[in-house]
């Protein structure tokens, strides 16, 4: 898809989104933490849950390229280039959540000079940068119509991006101090996660930016596939969860199904984020039309999933009691995210969106077919 | 005289014990503390003593002292249990720390470098037992009243507290504004800095119960080993590994 007419209100919006939300983003550069409603008990909210939200958006590279390369569907390599460019962006966008989330974002070189190897946070770092290395390269080779080291990058980048999602959910799995997120199953579930909402991106983008049916029809088939993973996988975390026996993994559960936030999770994450995709990609299967909205419905209910799975465990006091013991609203056990923080959300979102609409202008040869896929061309 | 009372306080015993800790080489002691919750009254005296000392700002707390009612009426206590950090020799929160910013000194004490550390905050949640907190910047004195002269209005009690330099770790760090250690993890050491010229932690000295007992447990002959080897001694969460160096006395 060239740049369109209709591409402008979408820009438009965009243009308002990164208005309006330069005062989160404000906020955070100036007075970093001080203006959330993060505390003490519940220190990670929506900007971990964003960049959550964007790092997984980032995984449909990885996934058309382990389609591509493992599973042998070469037709995927006609949206190589627009693949390429939606890792990168979004990759960006989860980096910039992620650093406004922190409380001195300008001492970030101290990753550099003092890094700390057996942090999972460090190693989240690390493969961040190469995920983002690896796809750059080959943007460039795309671009100059370099077919090998395109493939090269192509093959680097699947087990460099298994790594970078699979650190993110290590990175959780090792707090045992929270239980409904320790455990070896939270990293294999971060994979799964990101590859089905990366996927739920590069579907929504094959048919609404590049008019690839086929292409379409063939991720549908895949998310199909992966949604039902996903499904059966948050069945056995919710039903282990319950079963096991432990009530603070049990009050996580329900704080997740019950607590301030659950409305979104039924709502935006079970309804609009897995049921409505699953019956678009079951009853449209033959649209790519119906496949695409799957898509773009499974992208706009993830981030009540990761908002629901960052928060919710954090409800639990880490002692019974620990959260009575000292009255400062710093110190409870719930959160609320503040108007700032909605509005850098929303200024994330918007960069996002401007870069989607600006990205054919800036980048045509991405959002054409490969030139080495040229006289396949229909 | 009945011989089950003490023939001296135990702070000046602990204060004793201290001084030939460090008279030996320091850093062979190992601080460790042990709270005797049979003596524990709920009076706060230690929180606060610990805020005031460390030059705690709203929202961040080293020392709470959870409360818990046990029994059912007309037999209903009510049980006490202040919570420093554990200065664990297992701590989950030095691991997690991305840039080295906090690690276990040589006298078993968990710090943290001020202007090291990110603000991430992955050594909160990694806490089994919430010791940390984030400095988020609070102001107790934001909505005082201005008022002229020394002794009231916001400027006279921001002076004796908040414009006043936090000691931790030894340094002056300046007046609140937004350098560290806002946006920073902060917990209890132990006072470090009293400990360097030989002072008890503050929480210590302020206890009128005496239930908090501190010193070196490489030191056989301490109030602190003699304490460690009761048998209603027990440590929080054992379960998770982290190897407390704060010890209870149920
Ligand atoms: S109690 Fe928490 S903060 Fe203190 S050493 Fe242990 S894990 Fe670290
Ligand atoms: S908040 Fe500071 S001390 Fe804690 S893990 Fe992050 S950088 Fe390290």
């Amino acid at each position: 898809m060239a740049y369109t007419k209709r591409s402008n209100p979408l820009l438009i919006v965009a243009g308002l989104g990164l208005l309006a939300g330069l005062y989160g983003v404000f906020e955070a550069l100036v007075y970093r933490t001080e203006p959330t409603g993060l505390g003490s008990y519940v220190p990670w909210g929506l900007g971990v849950a964003l960049y959550l939200l964007f790092l997984g958006l980032s995984a449909g590279g990885l996934l058309v390229n382990c389609l591509v390369y493992i599973l042998g569907k070469k037709e995927l390599d006609r949206i190589a280039g627009v693949v390429t460019y939606a890792t990168l962006l979004t990759e960006v966008c989860a980096g910039i959540a992620i650093a406004l989330d922190l409380g001195h974002w300008e001492r970030m070189y101290r990753f550099i000079v003092s890094p700390s190897l057996t942090s999972p946070m460090f190693w989240m770092l690390i493969f961040f940068n190469a995920v983002l290395l690896v796809y750059a390269i080959k943007a460039l080779a795309i671009v100059t119509n370099n077919q090998p080291l395109a493939r090269l990058c192509s093959l680097v980048s699947i087990p460099v991006s298994l790594c970078f999602y699979a650190t993110n959910g290590y990175f959780f799995s090792i707090i045992t101090s929270h239980p409904a997120w320790s455990g070896a199953f939270t990293t294999i579930w971060f994979v799964l996660a990101a590859l089905l909402s990366g996927g739920g991106l590069v579907t929504a983008l094959a048919w609404f930016s590049q008019d690839e049916s086929e292409v379409t029809l063939r991720l549908g088939r895949t998310l199909a596939v992966l949604l039902a993973c996903f499904l059966i996988f948050e069945w056995l975390y919710f039903s282990a969860g319950y079963r096991g026996g432990r009530p603070d993994i049990a009050a996580a559960l329900t704080a997740m199904l019950t607590g301030q936030a659950a409305w979104s999770f039924w709502l935006l994450h079970i309804g609009l984020g897995l049921f409505l995709p699953l019956a678009l990609l079951l009853v449209g299967r033959n649209s790519p039309a119906a496949v695409a909205w799957a898509g773009l419905c499974i992208v706009a209910g993830f981030l009540a999933y990761r908002y629901a799975f960052v928060v919710a465990p954090q409800s639990v006091p880490m002692l019974p009691g620990l959260d009575k013991a000292w009255q400062d609203p710093r110190l409870t056990l719930t959160y609320t995210p503040t108007l700032g923080e909605w509005l850098l959300t929303l200024w994330v979102f918007s960069l996002g969106l401007a870069g989607f609409v600006v990205g054919p202008r800036l980048f045509p040869r991405l959002f054409s077919r490969p030139a080495w896929l040229q006289p396949l061309a229909r | 005289m009945s011989p089950s009372l003490p023939l001296e306080d135990p702070l000046v015993r602990m204060h004793r014990e201290l001084a030939r800790a460090l008279n030996k080489d320091p850093d062979k002691a190992k601080w460790v503390m042990v709270i005797d919750l049979a003596r524990c009254i709920g009076c706060h005296a230690c929180a606060v003593a610990c805020v005031s000392e460390n030059k705690l700002p709203p929202g961040v707390v080293y020392r709470p002292v959870m409360e818990e009612e046990i029994g059912a009426y007309p037999n209903v206590r009510r049980r006490f249990l202040p919570r420093p950090c554990m200065q664990c020799e297992n701590p989950p929160c030095v691991a997690v720390c991305p840039v080295t910013a906090t690690w276990k000194n040589k006298q078993g004490v968990t710090v943290i470098d001020y202007d090291r550390c990110i603000g991430c905050r992955y050594c909160l949640t990694a806490c089994p037992y919430g010791a940390r907190c984030s400095d988020f910047a609070g102001f107790y004195t934001n909505a005082t009243a201005e008022a002229d002269g020394l002794i009231l209005g916001r400027k006279a009690a921001a002076k004796g507290y908040e414009d006043a330099a936090a000691p931790e770790y030894g340094k002056a760090w300046p007046p609140r504004g937004h350098g560290s250690p806002i946006g920073n993890a902060r917990k209890c050491h132990f006072c470090q800095h009293r400990l360097a010229v030989g002072q008890l932690p503050s929480c210590v000295t302020s206890c009128i119960g005496r239930a908090t007992v501190f010193g070196d447990a490489n030191d056989p002959a301490s109030y602190v080993r003699e304490c460690m080897g009761s048998p209603r001694v027990f440590r929080l969460k054992e379960e998770q590994g982290t190897q407390p160096n704060v010890y209870y006395l149920a």
